[in-house]
């Protein structure tokens, strides 16, 4: 692929990007690149999701730093927001309107005439299961189609990247399905599907690639065991529900790896440990020796719920003591230090780790 | 692996230029405001004022040919008045369901975010949204003042040269009808920025049209003194379309159309800027 059709294709990358209100700063020294693929945005509310998403939709311009959509300055530029799609998380639609003249209105907008744009509604609307419901007005439709409405003006014009916030807040198993669907097809088409939530089972469901963003801050990129495994200081638990905790912990403490042990109720046994599979090897070794009789074997923090506080809290413990490299941002964009896709970064300890290697 | 490989349908005709998007947003924008029960009754009324100053004109036409003075019925102030009683009868309602109301609302629902993901400039945003308002509101202008003056060339014109000088009231009318439309389509739509409460705005566009206009014309009974309307949009609006139609005035009036017509612009001019203000700063463009 030539250069320049390199850049045009399918991408969000964000330089040192940053954004304040006042001052109030809502985003601060971003660097990213993302290429085609679901891309999840995690991070709590007031974090900077909706900022960040907003930057690269072109609806704000950067108060420092670049971002560049499809190798495109969004802001301002009608063919870089021909490429974008974005469902807000406003539930903003006029409830007099049907799904189909609210779509066909914002296809028109993409450039295209009348005609075209009505079928371009009917068939983006059909996509996303609202072909019998997109002549009834909005205002009838439950949470669920309002928000598969927007996703289909979002999607009316084929954008090369898509741009979701919170796209399953409210949502029915049912339109929750479509979505997800339609979501992983278009990505798997070659778009760039970003999406942002603060609930951590709806980037599970799609995608394992994730950003985690706090204080404005991109706090980790990349895959969700990936970004473990880069964590070394992130102790991992093991919680064990046994008959004999005790006789099972005095077992496995001696083990390499082991940290330490405590007792949350009265048959369980939780270990902290650096090296789980050694771990789990131990405990079932021990299990079949000392004839333990185990109920439940778990991690609690297998989820990305206890990653994503162990990173929050960890850039909350840097922030303002100058470890501003607790940020995915640590070091500048220039091009080859950036984490591709896959590759997760969690600042200073990413850079470090790296220098090891 | 492109977008099209998966079955994708390939859009391979041309798009519109962004400078397409400002009809889109007209049209839209009427849509919106033709929803509006605010919008529709003074459109389905309009023509009640033309019935009755028609019915006045039958009368006094008759009247004056019974009674034999010969003097031929002067129609244009019959016309003027006509306007004065649209603008007042018919453009509030228009201009608050379509106008007043209109930014307050798209700032509630945060629907901005959706026209602005979109090639879509304030500007372009600003003249849908004006546009629909001066559209309907020159419909209740325009429509009952040509049927006015058709009644008024075709019947009671004694002669050619008076049916000429009566069809001349329609560039007064046309021109009436664009500074009022413009005006308060661009005062009404600038008011319904400035705060995210629809009721708000509504509220204030009335009081805005009304109680400067009651006080101004109260000092002026007392006073004397015709100055005050300086305060009264509508006051002023009176002066211009006075000056339009060539209406006899009081001799001891001071306001004329030239102290109006500069505070109209400035009122229309600040009106337009500072929703676009609002829109790109309060508001998620910036």
């Amino acid at each position: 692929m030539s250069q320049d059709a390199e850049e045009k294709a399918p991408s969000i990358r964000a330089v040192r990007l940053s954004k304040w209100y006042g001052r109030v700063t809502a985003l601060q020294d971003v660097s990213l690149h993302l290429e085609p693929g679901v891309w999840g945005l995690l991070g709590p509310n007031g974090s900077g999701k909706t900022t960040f998403l907003r930057l690269v939709a072109g609806q704000m311009r950067p108060s420092l730093g670049d971002v560049r959509v499809c190798g495109l300055r969004p802001f301002g530029n009608v063919d870089a927001l021909r490429r974008i799609g974005l469902c807000p998380e406003a539930d903003a639609m006029y409830d007099d309107l049907s799904a189909l003249e609210f779509v066909t209105s914002m296809a028109e907008l993409s450039g295209y005439s009348r005609k075209e744009s009505r079928e371009r509604a009917e068939a983006a609307l059909d996509a996303f299961g609202l072909k019998k419901a997109m002549e009834r007005r909005v205002g009838g439709y439950s949470r669920g189609m309002r928000q598969r409405a927007k996703l289909a003006q979002a999607v009316v014009h084929e954008p090369d990247v898509l741009l979701l916030d919170e796209p399953l807040t409210g949502t029915d198993p049912t339109s929750r399905a479509v979505i997800l669907e339609q979501l992983a097809k278009r990505a798997a088409a070659g778009a760039v599907v970003l999406f942002s939530t603060h609930v951590l089972h709806e980037v599970e469901a799609l995608t394992d690639r994730v950003l985690l963003i706090a204080r404005g801050q991109v706090v980790a990129q990349g895959r969700v065991h990936e970004i473990r495994d880069l964590l070394e200081e992130h102790p991992h638990h093991v919680q064990v529900v046994v008959d004999r905790p005790r006789e099972l912990a005095t077992a496995v403490l001696g083990e390499p790896g082991v940290l330490g042990v405590r007792f949350p109720a009265a048959h369980t046994v939780e270990f902290e440990t650096r090296e789980p599979d050694r771990t789990y090897a131990a405990i079932a070794k021990k299990a079949v020796e000392g004839k333990f009789h185990i109920t439940s074997l778990t991690s609690p923090d297998a989820t990305l719920e206890a990653l994503f506080h162990y990173l929050v809290e960890r850039s909350g413990r840097m922030a303002g003591t100058g470890a501003d490299a607790a940020s995915g941002s640590a070091t500048p964009y220039t091009g080859q230090n950036l984490a591709a896709p896959g590759k997760a970064t969690a600042g200073a300890k990413t850079s470090s780790k790296e220098a090891r290697r | 692996m492109s977008v099209r490989d998966l079955g994708y349908r390939a859009y391979e005709g041309p798009r519109l230029p962004a400078s397409h998007n400002t009809w889109v947003m007209i049209r839209h924008s009427l849509r919106r405001a033709w929803a509006s029960w605010l919008v529709k009754l003074p459109i389905f009324f309009c023509l009640g004022t033309t019935i009755v100053l028609g019915i006045w004109y039958f009368a006094a036409t008759v009247f004056a040919a019974q009674s034999g003075s010969g003097e031929t019925f002067d129609a244009a102030p019959l016309v003027r008045n006509l306007v004065t009683a649209q603008m007042w009868l018919f453009l509030p309602f228009i201009t608050l369901g379509a106008g007043a109301g209109a930014i307050a609302q798209d700032a509630v629902h945060r629907a901005f975010q959706f026209y602005f993901a979109k090639p879509v400039t304030p500007i372009q945003y600003l003249i849908g949204r004006v546009s629909a308002v001066a559209f309907f509101s020159s419909l209740v202008l325009l429509i009952p003042g040509i049927l006015l003056i058709l009644i008024t060339v075709s019947y009671g014109a004694p002669t050619d040269e008076v049916r000429l000088e009566r069809a001349g009231y329609l560039l007064p009318l046309l021109l009436s009808t664009v500074v009022l439309s413009v005006v308060m389509a661009s005062v009404s739509v600038g008011l319904s920025s400035l705060a995210k409460s629809r009721a708000l705005t509504m509220s204030s566009w009335i009081l805005l049209l009304v109680v400067p206009h009651v006080i101004a014309g109260a000092i002026s009974l007392i006073a004397e003194t015709d100055w005050v309307f300086f305060a009264s949009m509508p006051g002023l609006l009176d002066v211009v379309v006075d000056a339009l139609f060539k209406s006899t005035r009081d001799p001891e009036a001071h306001l004329e159309w030239w102290h109006a017509a500069p505070v109209l612009a400035a009122l229309t001019g600040g009106s337009l800027y500072l929703a676009h203000w609002r829109l790109t700063r309060a508001e998620v463009i910036t």
